[in-house]
């Protein structure tokens, strides 16, 4: 019945390939490898650089720290202050509290709750004495006393946990009260761990930052934050780049292995003279040898397509944790960013159909452009 | 109608093909196309704002820095010097630039600079 709604063309296309199940679906396997591993690399490169730059476009613009011979030291806060209100056009100067410590052999970053905060989707920052974790923080849940390697009278009662969705910022962030962040990471009252800062024009950072180094009565060491997503952009495509070398000799020897089924293959040679024989033109070969690829390539490129895109856009996907990042504890699950995924999608879907299609034309076109005669007489021999 | 279309009109597929090689095909290229119009519908109402929290998050806290690597890694925090990549490597080289997995491709392990 459903044979009666398709072209003619395409039902004896299906018979051709037919013939040799084994080896169409063998192509069908490679061609969809293909295209999941050409379309998860440059999809995982591109959520990786989407999501970066949209979290550091978050970050303060420069961040200062008080530099001594030994490395860095707490920062005075209101003389750190008055020295960046000196400078014009940087601006509102945060104080910032944080610092790493380790619960149970896991390091965890700390950081002090800043006054107006709400770190947990309407939660106020953490009392005295309490905590809110990331999900990360191994064996810890709402309830649980936090006891942190080398402060054995120090415990603090875990009051909430941050949202899954939030991992890619904090997932092993611990938020605490400023006194309790304090005493923990042995900061004196009055002192911070460094200064943000933010300025009017993501232009004006690097000139403000100049003026800053000269602002302040102490070596200070400053990190602005183009330097950072420069960097970070920069490591990402080193990978992909990387990654899509290794890749690039498989897709070159899918196109060999094409070529050389499709000029060897007698037995079609012999067939398409009788074909041809029989009153079949070029234009019928062009048909045939198109409803081929369709059945074949669409939808294997299509289906290794879809896959990439679960691998990188599910949500929170884990694997890049330990694979890409190196977690050893509970791994980060990652929501990543799928903005601008539909045009690497189909740069992927190009470089792995179009080479194929390119070998089906190659095909057609030897057939249809051969004496029938001789095409038997090969197929023959 | 042309040659080939008379002759392949004419010729009844088999029963298989009729019931399973032609449904194989149908199905296959609707699953792709149902999959290709959920890719874009995800994309467009979902995905690409799922790091909407983190990136709030990131502006509460005044962080620097994303979570992507584990507390303490160099690569973590801002600032960091460069890795020192040993040129004895090199065979392994492309796989381990991939990865931060040093120690899955190199056999003595990694040498960080240290932060300043």
């Amino acid at each position: 019945m459903i044979h009666r709604w398709c072209p003619p063309m395409l039902i004896w296309a299906a018979r051709d390939l037919a013939r040799h199940p084994w080896r169409h679906l063998a192509t069908a396997l490679t061609l969809f490898a293909l295209a999941l591993l050409l379309g998860g690399t440059q999809l995982v490169r591109l959520a990786f650089v989407e999501t970066s730059a949209h979290l550091l476009a978050k970050a303060p613009a420069i961040v200062i720290r008080r530099a001594a011979p030994t490395g860095w030291v707490p920062i005075p806060i209101t003389a750190a202050e008055r020295a960046a209100a000196k400078v014009p056009g940087a601006l509102t100067p945060h104080p910032r509290l944080w610092g790493l410590a380790r619960i149970a052999g896991q390091t965890v970053v700390v950081m002090a709750s800043p006054p107006a905060a709400e770190p947990a989707r309407g939660r106020k920052g953490p009392a005295p004495g309490t905590v809110i974790t990331g999900n990360g923080v191994a064996a810890v849940k709402t309830g649980d006393r936090l006891v942190f390697d080398g402060h054995p009278q120090r415990s603090l009662a875990v009051v909430g946990q941050l949202p899954a969705e939030t991992a890619a910022a904090a997932h092993d962030l611990v938020l605490m009260h400023p006194d309790d962040a304090r005493a923990l990471l042995d900061i004196p009252p009055g002192h911070a761990s460094d200064l943000a800062i933010e300025v009017f024009h993501e232009t004006a950072i690097e000139a403000l930052a100049n003026d800053l180094a000269g602002a302040f009565p102490w070596p200070v060491q400053i990190r602005h934050r183009t330097t950072e997503v420069g960097r970070t952009l920069a490591g990402w495509e080193r990978r992909a780049t990387l990654a899509t070398m290794i890749y690039a000799p498989a897709l070159l020897a899918l196109v060999a292995l094409g070529l050389t089924s499709a000029v060897s293959s007698e037995r079609a040679s012999a067939q398409s003279g009788l074909l041809r024989a029989l009153g079949w033109t070029g234009r019928d070969f062009m048909r045939l040898h198109l409803w081929r690829w369709a059945v074949v390539c669409l939808p294997s490129v299509g289906l290794g397509l879809a896959s990439a895109y679960l691998v990188a856009f599910a949500p929170g996907v884990r694997w890049p944790g330990p694979l890409l990042f190196g977690w050893t504890a509970t791994p980060p699950p990652f929501y990543l960013s799928a903005a601008g995924s539909a045009a690497v999608l189909l740069q992927a879907a190009a470089l792995v159909a179009l080479p194929y299609l390119a070998i089906v034309v190659l095909t057609g076109l030897r057939h249809s452009s051969s004496d029938p005669h001789m095409l038997m007489e090969e197929g023959l021999r | 109608m042309s040659a080939p279309d008379q002759l392949t009109a004419a010729a009844v597929p088999p029963a298989w093909l009729q019931t399973k090689g032609l449904m194989g095909i149908l199905l296959l290229w609707i699953g792709t196309l149902l999959f290709g119009l959920a890719m874009v519908a995800d994309g467009v109402v979902r995905a690409a704002h799922q790091d909407r929290a983190a990136a709030d998050l990131i502006h509460q806290l005044h962080l620097t820095a994303p979570a992507f690597y584990p507390a303490g890694h160099p690569l973590r925090h801002p600032g960091h010097q460069s890795r020192g990549i040993p040129s004895h490597y090199t065979p392994l080289m492309p796989l381990a630039l991939v990865s931060d997995r040093w120690e899955w491709f190199m056999v003595e392990g990694v040498r960080w600079e240290q932060l300043p």
